[in-house]
Order: structure tokens, then C-alpha cells, then sequence
């Protein structure tokens, strides 16, 4: 038995066919879903979903949204995702650096 | 002596003169008494805000003109901004009864329509008007297939499926309702608005793609025409060149 995920944004399909258990982060922590999962709903948090396809992990970044699982078919809307093998980890880490130069800058300016 | 004079000119009319008066005979003052002997070192100290001011009287009289018309164009504009800004907040503070969304909906190459959609408040049905009022929800859609029936042409209609089956009645939800709606409602609005501006950027570059090439037609026309007018002229300078030169010719013959 293996489950069908379809991980959707507005403008894109980032992934529609079958994995066998995912580990989903939602606002009230983290969640494994396995084949034969009771149906929930659930709103997505920014975090990072993994994937398994037989023993071998998958990571994908997901910018918020809402998630339904019933029925072995698992539907995730998100605002943006990210495949983990697309980000490039030298453009992250700068762009990380800028974003935080640009939190304190604003601390600084909310203070003042 | 000279800058006591002053002195009690100032503080004999604290508020009641106008300040411009005040200036002006000001100034005359000290014109006067400046033609009769050098200035003595009190006073160029005491009276200094006034003289770095000071130039003539007309040129005065004419900056005080454009202030007034500066002041009366601020006075305008800060109406028509108090005006503004109440209706503004009330947009903000208030609530409204409606939030509508006007696209273009792009139907094909060479077809556009305006289009209504209502975002707030949420319904199933009758969220796209058209111009005429008429409900375009995709809901409404039908498809028209034509096909051939026992040899003749027929046309079959079906509905269009609407996606996404029954909520198992046993669904359980894993956060409050109000943070499930936070994570919902902003992504239904947020693909509803990109939707809008797609359908919007579709119909106006394919408007734009026609009219540029109604406009090359007509340029390549317009040049055919141009480049036969031109030929001829040019036909017509040499004949006559050459007839000029025949004559010529035979007149000397």
C-alpha cells in the first residue's frame, strides 16, 4: 500500500505521485503519516516536509498552507515549496545573512 | 541712543501691529539714519535678523504675494487630503460589505471579457458576473462535444466535474478552527488574486499581439503604396530629363 501525494502551490505542480511515509510540520508540531492514516486536516507551518520513496529521504521546503490526508491520498497546499535538491546551500547561507543584517537593522529602527 | 530708539519701537506694539509693517518701517528707520552717519557698532549687532532679510520694499511686496497663492493651494490640497483620508479610514476601521475583484477574462487569442469577481463574502456559487450580470462561475461551464450519431452530426452537452469528493464524515481536525481558517483562507484568497492577475496578463498581451500585427499589415501596405508612388515619380523626373535632352539635342541638330 503506498500513498498518493500531491504537494500543489498556486502556480505550480512541485510533486503528484507516490511515496511510501511523510513527516509533515504543522503549527502543533511534527507528524508521520503512514499508509491507512485516519483522515485529518491540518494547517501547514513553515518547515521542511521529508519524504521516503523505499528507504531513501527526500527533503522539500514548504512556505505554509494546509494539508488534507484521508483515504491514502495525501493533498498539501502551500503557499511555495522548495525541493531540498534544487537549493543551492551557498546562495542560502548568503541570503540568510543579508535577511538577518535586515532583522536587526529593523530591531534598531523599532527601538529607536 | 539710535538702538534704544528701536528698542522701545518694538516693545511699544508687541502683538497688535503686523509684522510686515513693523518690517518696513523698520527698515525705512534705518535707511534714514544710516544716509546721516556710520552705523554705530550696537547697532549693526542689535537689529541682525532683520537686516539679513532686508532688500527692497517691492521685492518684498511680491514674495508676499506668492506666499499667499503658495498658502492658498495648501490650504486646497490639505481639504481634498482630510476628505480622502476619512474615506480611507473608514475603509480601514469600518467593515465592508463586499470586496469585488474587475479583470479581463481571457477567452482566446483574438477574445476578452470583463469580469466580476466577488472575493468577500465567500459563496459556492455566483462568485464571476460578467458585464451583463450573467453568473460565469466555472461551476456553470458546460462542454458541448460534436460528434457523429448514426451517421449524422450531433452535439453532446455535459457538465463540467467540478474537483474534489465528499469530507469523510470522520475527519478529524488537527488545530482550532480559527488557526485552520488562518492557514486557509489567505491561501483561497492569495490564488483567487494571482488567478485574477494571470487571467488579466493573458488577455492583455494577447490584445497586444493583435493589434501589433494589424498594425504591420498595415505598414507593409503602406509601404507597397509608398514604393509605387515612388517609382513612378521617379519614372516620370527621368522621362521627362530624357525629353528635355532630346529636345535639346534636335534643337541644336
Amino acid at each position: 500500500m503506498t500513498l498518493n501525494l500531491c504537494v500543489l502551490t498556486p502556480n505550480r505542480i512541485v510533486w503528484d505521485s507516490e511515496v511510501k511515509e511523510i513527516i509533515l510540520s504543522t503549527n502543533s508540531g511534527q507528524i508521520g503519516v503512514l499508509p491507512n492514516h485516519a483522515p485529518i486536516a491540518t494547517a501547514v507551518d513553515i518547515g521542511i516536509l521529508r519524504i521516503r520513496l523505499n528507504d531513501q529521504w527526500l527533503t522539500m521546503a514548504l512556505m505554509g498552507g494546509f494539508a488534507r490526508i484521508g483515504n491514502n491520498e495525501i493533498t498539501i497546499f502551500v503557499n511555495d515549496a522548495e525541493k531540498g535538491s534544487d537549493i543551492d546551500p551557498q546562495e542560502a547561507q548568503q541570503a540568510l545573512e543579508i535577511d538577518e543584517m535586515h532583522n536587526l537593522a529593523c530591531l534598531f529602527v523599532n527601538v529607536k | 541712543m539710535y538702538s534704544s530708539n528701536l528698542h522701545i519701537w518694538v516693545s511699544s506694539k508687541p502683538s497688535n501691529s503686523n509684522k510686515n509693517i513693523l518690517f518696513y518701517q523698520f527698515n525705512q528707520n534705518l535707511f534714514f539714519q544710516f544716509s546721516k552717519r556710520l552705523p554705530p557698532k550696537s547697532l549693526s549687532q542689535s537689529p541682525s535678523p532683520f537686516t539679513r532679510i532686508r532688500c527692497c520694499l517691492r521685492e518684498l511686496r511680491k514674495r508676499i504675494e506668492t506666499v499667499k497663492s503658495t498658502q492658498k493651494i495648501t490650504e486646497a490640497m490639505k481639504l481634498v487630503a482630510a476628505a480622502k483620508v476619512r474615506r480611507a479610514q473608514e475603509a480601514v476601521i469600518n467593515e465592508v460589505d463586499k470586496v469585488e475583484l474587475v479583470y479581463t477574462k481571457f477567452v482566446s487569442l483574438v477574445k476578452s471579457d470583463p469580469v466580476i469577481r466577488t472575493l468577500l463574502p465567500l459563496s459556492v456559487r455566483g462568485e464571476v458576473f460578467d458585464v451583463n450580470g450573467n453568473c460565469v462561475d466555472a461551476v456553470e461551464d458546460e462542454l458541448f462535444m460534436l460528434t457523429t450519431k448514426e451517421g449524422k452530426l450531433a452535439v453532446e452537452r455535459d457538465k463540467v466535474r467540478v474537483e474534489g469528493g465528499p469530507i469523510s464524515p470522520l475527519m478529524q481536525f488537527e488545530q482550532d478552527p480559527v488557526q485552520i481558517l488562518d492557514a486557509m483562507i489567505p491561501l483561497y484568497l492569495n490564488s483567487q488574486i494571482l488567478r485574477a492577475l494571470q487571467e488579466s496578463l493573458a488577455s492583455e498581451l494577447a490584445a497586444r499581439m493583435n493589434a501589433m500585427s494589424n498594425a504591420t499589415d498595415n505598414a507593409v501596405e503602406l509601404k507597397k503604396n509608398l514604393s509605387i508612388v515612388y517609382n513612378r515619380e521617379r519614372q516620370a523626373k527621368i522621362t521627362s530629363e530624357i525629353l528635355e535632352i532630346v529636345a535639346g539635342a534636335e534643337a541644336l541638330a
